[in-house]
């Protein structure tokens, strides 16, 4: 349904935010775009959605180029920007009639067409407030609304839970739930369990391009030999802690997870099968000593933080 | 065609009333000209002559202020807030959203100069003998020359991101673009003989001159041309800035 080829966006003579990127995601499908802020998700999106034309390659959906057919493609999609942007001046009511006249909606459908986006996505107290008045909830609640109004084949969320509180969250994935039945989804997020809860594949891009490209269980399978080491130091200072910790050899990345008591941190070090990190930790402690130490296995968040930490390592 | 302008005009048309800007222009539109008309100038009651022509000749100067004041969000608000990301992923044609914005823009520039009427109706009412013909022209002219400073204004909006910006750059370009006509007229003598070409460009080039006529209350093809022309090129160059915007 929609083939990413070799996408490059460079923005005027900078660095490329996208460098050759290609995947292909099928009908039906609920995609997570994974990455770091500024990793080139969004510029992905806005390439896909015809907002931006891509600087080399092509996405094709169903076939159809983006630059060759840019009204055609538009017509399936239904997209939600990062910041749901959205004529404040506008009543919800009245900015949802005009999403519908300009997605070509009947006059006698319309109506329709607004209730029950209205219904879906729980509108009802606000329909006849102005947007500048909404939460961030509400607004992006609103964004939703205008995104799928058209009853679009694609959907195409740009974080879409980003700047909401804990139940919003949690109403928000029950909507995209019942939509995935019959839609195809592209959300990106930089938060995993977003990942973990809504998608049945993972893209993750850092840097511009793309490190993984799988199921979730697939990319558990690839990266089942990654480990993390779980520790606890006890000294004085954390920040004369954190930088000699950081000199040890063997690990991809090591991480300040939080206090533990009085003069314990906890840490994280992302290791592979085999690391010598955890002896080079036994027999380096300076300022601090070990409290504690256990190897675990890497889960979803580790193997993205492997993937994206490229150029941090100090194995 | 209707099904895609249409939105755009209604969404464009309503949100001038929403906020307070269609009823602050209206507002000082009537006021601002009618002033200097009756009191300034002197106008009509001085010349003792039932005609509107010194009141119409002011107008390429009142737009230069009142338009840009109207149109400077156009496409820089759009871009400040976003929803430039909206409007272009809708399936609608970059043009149609043009035409839509600039219709919007040119109905109320019409409702303005059109609350104006009531001049020559109670100049008819107080001392009679109108020439109908003559205001007919004056006030096609003066739509003519808001559409062109209205395309001229769209594209400059459409290269800013800040309201003020555009209404800065919008303003300086009509300011020139009008003067350079009225210093060819006020001060020949600093065109001498050999500079009658450069005085002949820029008369031809001035907003302004190509009103007289119109002012006058004589339809030239010449300046219908030239307004509509401009219009249309200013027209183009926004939608090719526009077009670049996908391609930065």
């Amino acid at each position: 349904m929609i083939s990413v080829k070799n996408l490059v966006k460079s923005y005027g003579h900078g660095k490329p935010a996208v460098k050759g990127v290609t995947f292909t995601i099928g009908k039906g499908e609920i995609v997570g775009l994974l990455g770091p802020n500024g990793a080139g998700k969004s510029t992905i999106m806005k390439i896909i959605t015809g907002f931006l034309n891509p600087s080399e390659g092509e996405v094709l959906v169903d076939g159809l180029n983006t630059i060759d057919n840019p009204i055609e493609i538009k017509s399936k999609i239904g997209y939600l920007p990062e910041k749901s942007p959205m004529y404040q001046d506008m009543i919800v009511y009245e900015y949802l009639k005009f999403i519908s006249e300009i997605r070509g909606i009947s006059n006698e459908k319309a109506d329709d067409a607004i209730q029950s986006m209205i219904k879906l996505v729980a509108l009802e107290k606000v329909a006849s407030k102005r947007i500048s008045e909404l939460s961030n909830g509400y607004k992006k609640r609103v964004g939703l609304a205008s995104a799928m109004i058209h009853d679009p084949e694609i959907l195409i969320l740009d974080e879409p839970t980003a700047g909401l509180d804990p139940n919003q969250i949690i109403m928000f994935r029950k909507i995209l739930r019942k939509l995935s039945e019959k839609k195809t989804i592209i959300l990106s997020t930089h938060v995993l369990s977003e990942i973990e809860a809504m998608c049945e594949k993972v893209i993750i891009i850092n840097n511009g391009e793309k490190v993984a490209d799988n199921s979730i269980q697939e990319l558990m399978k690839t990266y089942d030999k990654e480990q993390f080491i779980d520790f606890v130091v006890e000294g004085e200072s954390l920040l004369s802690i954190e930088d000699e910790i950081s000199q040890i050899k063997g690990a991809w990345k090591i991480e300040f997870e939080k206090k533990e008591g009085k003069n314990q941190f906890r840490f994280k070090a992302l290791i592979s099968e085999g690391s010598d990190f955890e002896k080079n930790l036994k027999s380096n402690s300076n300022n601090w000593k070990l409290v504690s130490s256990e190897i675990k296995k890497a889960n979803l968040e580790e193997i993205f933080l492997k993937l994206t930490s490229q150029g941090e390592d100090n194995v | 065609m209707y099904n895609k302008i249409g939105p755009i005009f209604k969404k464009e048309f309503s949100s001038y009333f929403n906020s307070s800007i269609a009823y602050v222009f209206i507002v000082l539109f009537i006021f601002i000209p009618n002033l200097m008309f009756f009191y300034f100038f002197g106008g009509i009651f001085k010349e003792e002559m039932a005609t509107m022509r010194r009141f119409f000749q002011m107008m390429p100067y009142v737009f230069i202020i009142f338009i840009p004041g109207l149109t400077m969000g156009s496409w820089a608000k759009e871009k400040n807030e976003g929803t430039i990301e909206m409007l272009f992923t809708f399936p609608i044609s970059q043009w149609k959203v043009i035409a839509g914005k600039f219709f919007a823009a040119w109905a109320l520039v019409g409702i303005a100069v059109g609350s104006t009427l009531f001049i020559p109706i109670l100049t008819q009412l107080t001392m009679g003998d109108f020439d109908w013909g003559q205001i007919f022209t004056q006030y096609v002219g003066a739509m003519l020359m808001a559409a062109t400073y209205i395309a001229i204004t769209f594209f400059m909006s459409s290269l800013t991101m800040e309201l003020i910006d555009s209404f800065l750059l919008s303003s300086s370009i009509l300011l020139l673009l009008t003067l350079c006509g009225y210093i060819t007229s006020a001060y020949v003598m600093i065109f001498p003989d050999w500079l009658g070409w450069l005085k002949v460009i820029l008369n031809e080039i001035s907003l302004s001159t190509h009103f007289n006529n119109f002012s006058k209350g004589v339809i030239h093809t010449k300046d219908v041309v030239y307004y509509l022309g401009l219009a249309m090129l200013f027209f183009y160059f926004n939608m090719k800035s526009l077009e670049s915007r996908k391609w930065s």
